[in-house]
C-alpha cells in the first residue's frame, strides 16, 4: 500500500482516471464545501413542506434518467427520443412482475433493469450499421412501438386504465411516506452519479466519446465500434430502466399516458438546459426542468393570471421548445458551463485566467 | 375498390410529408422532426379560416401561406445558425421546434379535435362505385402535388440547383451557387407541401394534436425508402400505408404502429441506406 502510493507520487502525473484520484484533487475548500452540501442534503426534510419533499423526490428520480440519457446523447452523441419508452419499460417490468407473480421490490428492480438492456441490445443492433443521425428515428420509432405494445397489454391483460403497485418493503419497514423515499433516492442517486463519473472517466467512456468523435479514426487505434455502441446502448438503457422502475414504485401507479413524447422531450431539455456530456449538466437539468411547472404555477399565482389547464400544458411545451432551441443555438454547453463560467469569475476575480501551474494540476 | 382509395389517399399524404423531409434532408443534411407538427398547425389554421366563413379558395391560400411564412421563420431562426455543425444539432433543435409548435397547438387551438368541411358538395360514381367529394380532393390534390413536386425537381432551373447542392454543397457554392438561398427555398417548398399534406390530412381524418402521427409516419416512410431519394419517399409511403391500412383491418390500430416500427427496424438493419437511397460514400480520417 504504502509501496504503491510512493510509486504513484514519483510516476508523472498522469489523467485522473479514478474517483479516489478525484478525491486527492479535494483541498481544505473543497471537503468544506462538500461537508456543507451533505449537511443541507440530510437536514432537507426538516426544511421544507411535503410539497417541496415530493417534487425533490421526482427530481432525484429525474436526475438518474437523464445522467443515463446525458452519457448515450451527451457522450455517445446518439440522440434517443425513446427515454419515455425505457422509462415505461421499467416501470412496466416492475408492474406486470407484482402484478403476475407478486415478487419483491429487489427482484421487480433487477429483472427492469435487465428488460432496460434487452430492449436496449434491439435498438442497439440497427444502430450498428447507421450514421449517428438514424438513431434518433430507430429510437422514436422504438416509443411508438413500445407504447403502444404496453397500451394493447393495459387493454387486454390487465383490463383497467393502469397497474398498481404495492410500496417496497425492507423486512417490517414500509418505505411509503416522503422523508423515508428522500434518503433512500438521495443514496441510490448519489451511487448513481459517482457511477456515472467514473464511467466517463473508465476506458469505456473514453471509448465511447472517441467512438462519437470519429468511428474510422477510432477504429484505426484499435477501438471495437460494435462493441462501444452496443455498451452505450444497454448500460444507459439500464440505468434509464433502473430509474423508471423506481418512479413507478414512487408513484405507486403504472399507467400508459404518462410515458408519452413529452415526456421523452422533458429529458431531453434536462440535458440541454444542463449541458450535454456533463454529470453535473445532468443534475442541475433534472432539477430546473421538474421544477418548471410547479415554479410556473407559482409564478402565474403571484401574478394573478387565471387560465386553464389545457393552456397551461400548452405553455409546459412551449417553453420546453424555447429552451432547447435557445440553448442549443446559443450556450450548447448548457448550465454547466454557465456555472463554470461564474465560478471562474469570482473564484478569480481581478484575473481572467487560471494561472497555468494550477491548469496542469486540475 | 374503396379500400384501394383509401390506401392511395392515406398514402398520398404521406407521400408529401416524406417528400417534404427528403428535400429538406438533401439539402441541408437536416432530419426534420417538426414536420407532422408544422402540417397539423396548418390544417388547423386551415379549419379555423374556413369555420370563420372563408371560402376554400380563399381559405387555402392562407394555409400555405402558414406554411411557407413558418419555412422561412424556422430556416432563419434556427438553421441558418447551425448550418454546418454536426447533424446531432439539427436534430435537437427541430425536437426543440416541434414542442414548441406543440404547445403553441394547444395554447392557441386549444388542442381540440376538430374536422374540415369539403370544399365540394356532390359524391360521384367511379367503376360502379359512390365516391365522396372528399375523396376525390385528397387523392387529385396529394398525388397532382407529389407529380409538381418531382417536375419542379426534374425539369426547372431551381430544381438542377437543389440537385446540384444536395450532390456536393462544397462545389456548388464554388461554381457561384447560392447555397443559402437553395437551402431556404426547400426549407418553404417542403412547408408548403407540408401544410398542403396537413390541409388534406384534415379533409379525411380528425385534426388533434394526436394526428401529429403522421408525421412519425411519413418519417418512417422516408427512411425505409431512402432519406435521399424522391422515389424512395414515395415508394416508402405506400409501403407505409399498405401496411398500416391491412393492420388496422387485420387487428387493430395499435398493433398498426408496432407493425410499422418492426419493418421500419428490418429494412434499416439489412439495408441501412433505405431502399432507394444512397449508399454513403466511404469516411475517411
Amino acid at each position: 500500500m504504502n509501496a504503491g502510493r510512493a510509486n504513484a507520487a514519483r510516476r508523472p502525473p498522469t489523467l485522473p482516471t479514478r474517483i479516489t484520484h478525484r478525491i486527492e484533487l479535494f483541498r481544505g475548500r473543497e471537503w468544506v464545501w462538500l461537508g456543507a452540501g451533505a449537511v443541507a442534503a440530510l437536514a432537507w426534510p426538516m426544511l421544507v413542506t411535503q410539497h417541496w419533499l415530493h417534487i425533490t423526490n421526482l427530481s432525484l428520480i429525474a436526475v438518474m434518467g437523464a445522467v443515463g440519457l446525458n452519457l448515450l446523447t451527451g457522450n455517445a452523441r446518439l440522440v434517443s427520443l425513446g427515454q419515455a419508452a425505457f422509462l415505461a419499460i421499467g416501470g412496466f417490468s416492475a408492474g406486470a412482475m407484482s402484478h403476475h407473480f407478486g415478487t419483491p421490490f429487489w427482484l421487480n428492480l433487477i429483472v427492469a433493469t435487465l428488460m432496460g438492456g434487452l430492449f436496449g441490445l434491439i435498438v442497439a443492433i440497427p444502430s450498428l450499421r447507421l450514421k449517428a443521425l438514424y438513431v434518433a428515428i430507430t429510437t422514436l420509432a422504438l416509443h411508438f412501438g413500445v407504447t403502444a405494445a404496453f397500451a394493447v397489454y393495459l387493454a387486454r391483460v390487465i383490463r383497467s386504465e393502469g397497474i398498481l403497485i404495492d410500496p417496497p418493503q425492507f423486512g417490517f419497514f414500509e418505505l411509503y411516506d416522503a422523508a423515508p423515499w428522500y434518503y433512500f433516492l438521495l443514496l441510490i442517486a448519489t451511487l448513481v452519479v459517482i457511477g456515472a463519473l467514473n464511467l466517463q472517466r473508465s476506458h469505456l467512456g473514453r471509448r465511447w466519446v472517441a467512438v462519437a468523435d470519429h468511428e474510422v479514426a477510432s477504429s484505426a487505434l484499435g477501438i471495437s465500434i460494435h462493441r462501444a455502441k452496443l455498451s452505450v446502448f444497454v448500460i444507459t438503457s439500464m440505468l434509464v430502466s433502473f430509474a423508471g422502475c423506481l418512479g413507478a414504485y414512487y408513484e405507486g401507479v403504472v399507467t400508459e399516458g404518462f410515458y408519452d413524447l413529452h415526456l421523452a422531450i422533458a429529458y431531453l431539455a434536462m440535458i440541454i438546459v444542463g449541458g450535454l456530456g456533463s454529470v453535473l449538466g445532468s443534475i442541475l437539468g433534472a432539477f430546473l426542468i421538474t421544477l418548471m411547472p410547479y415554479g410556473l404555477d407559482l409564478l402565474l399565482k403571484f401574478g394573478g393570471v387565471k387560465i386553464s389547464a389545457g393552456s397551461i400544458s400548452g405553455l409546459h411545451s412551449v417553453l420546453y421548445g424555447v429552451l432547447i432551441v435557445g440553448f442549443m443555438l446559443f450556450e450548447p454547453l448548457g448550465l454547466a458551463e454557465i456555472w463554470r463560467r461564474v465560478r471562474d469569475y469570482f473564484m478569480l476575480w481581478p484575473f481572467k485566467y487560471r494561472p497555468l501551474d494550477q491548469l496542469r494540476q486540475r | 375498390m374503396l379500400q384501394v382509395i383509401t390506401v392511395l389517399e392515406i398514402a398520398g399524404v404521406y407521400a408529401l410529408l416524406a417528400l417534404g423531409l427528403v428535400m429538406i434532408y438533401r439539402t441541408s443534411r437536416v432530419l426534420n422532426l417538426a414536420q407532422g407538427e408544422l402540417a397539423i398547425i396548418c390544417a388547423y389554421v386551415a379549419a379555423v379560416t374556413t369555420g370563420a366563413g372563408l371560402p376554400w379558395f380563399l381559405a387555402i391560400p392562407v394555409t400555405l401561406a402558414t406554411g411557407a411564412i413558418a419555412g422561412a421563420v424556422i430556416y432563419v431562426s434556427t438553421m441558418r445558425p447551425i448550418l454546418g455543425e454536426s447533424p446531432v444539432v439539427g436534430i435537437m433543435t427541430t425536437v426543440g421546434v416541434a414542442i414548441l409548435i406543440r404547445g403553441v397547438m394547444v395554447i392557441a387551438f386549444g388542442g381540440d379535435t376538430t374536422m374540415l368541411d369539403s370544399p365540394f358538395g356532390e359524391a360521384v360514381v367511379l367503376a360502379g362505385v359512390e365516391v365522396g367529394p372528399e375523396h376525390l380532393v385528397v387523392l387529385g390534390g396529394s398525388w397532382g402535388c407529389v407529380l409538381l413536386i418531382i417536375l419542379f425537381n426534374f425539369y426547372s432551373s431551381t430544381g438542377l440547383l437543389m440537385r446540384a447542392v444536395s450532390d456536393d454543397v462544397t462545389l456548388s457554392a464554388q461554381r457561384g451557387i447560392d447555397v443559402d438561398r437553395i437551402v431556404g427555398i426547400a426549407w418553404v417548398l417542403a412547408l408548403v407541401v407540408g401544410a398542403v399534406a396537413g390541409y388534406l390530412h384534415g379533409q379525411r381524418a380528425l385534426i388533434s394534436t394526436a394526428a401529429t402521427l403522421i408525421g412519425v409516419n411519413a418519417l418512417i416512410a422516408a427512411f425505409i425508402g431512402g432519406m435521399d431519394s424522391f422515389r424512395g419517399a414515395i415508394v416508402g409511403a405506400l409501403t407505409v400505408a399498405v401496411v398500416e391500412f391491412v393492420t388496422i383491418q387485420l387487428v387493430e390500430s395499435h398493433w398498426a404502429e408496432i407493425a410499422l416500427v418492426v419493418l421500419m427496424l428490418v429494412v434499416l438493419t439489412f439495408r441501412p441506406w433505405g431502399l432507394f437511397g444512397t449508399v454513403e460514400e466511404l469516411e475517411r480520417v
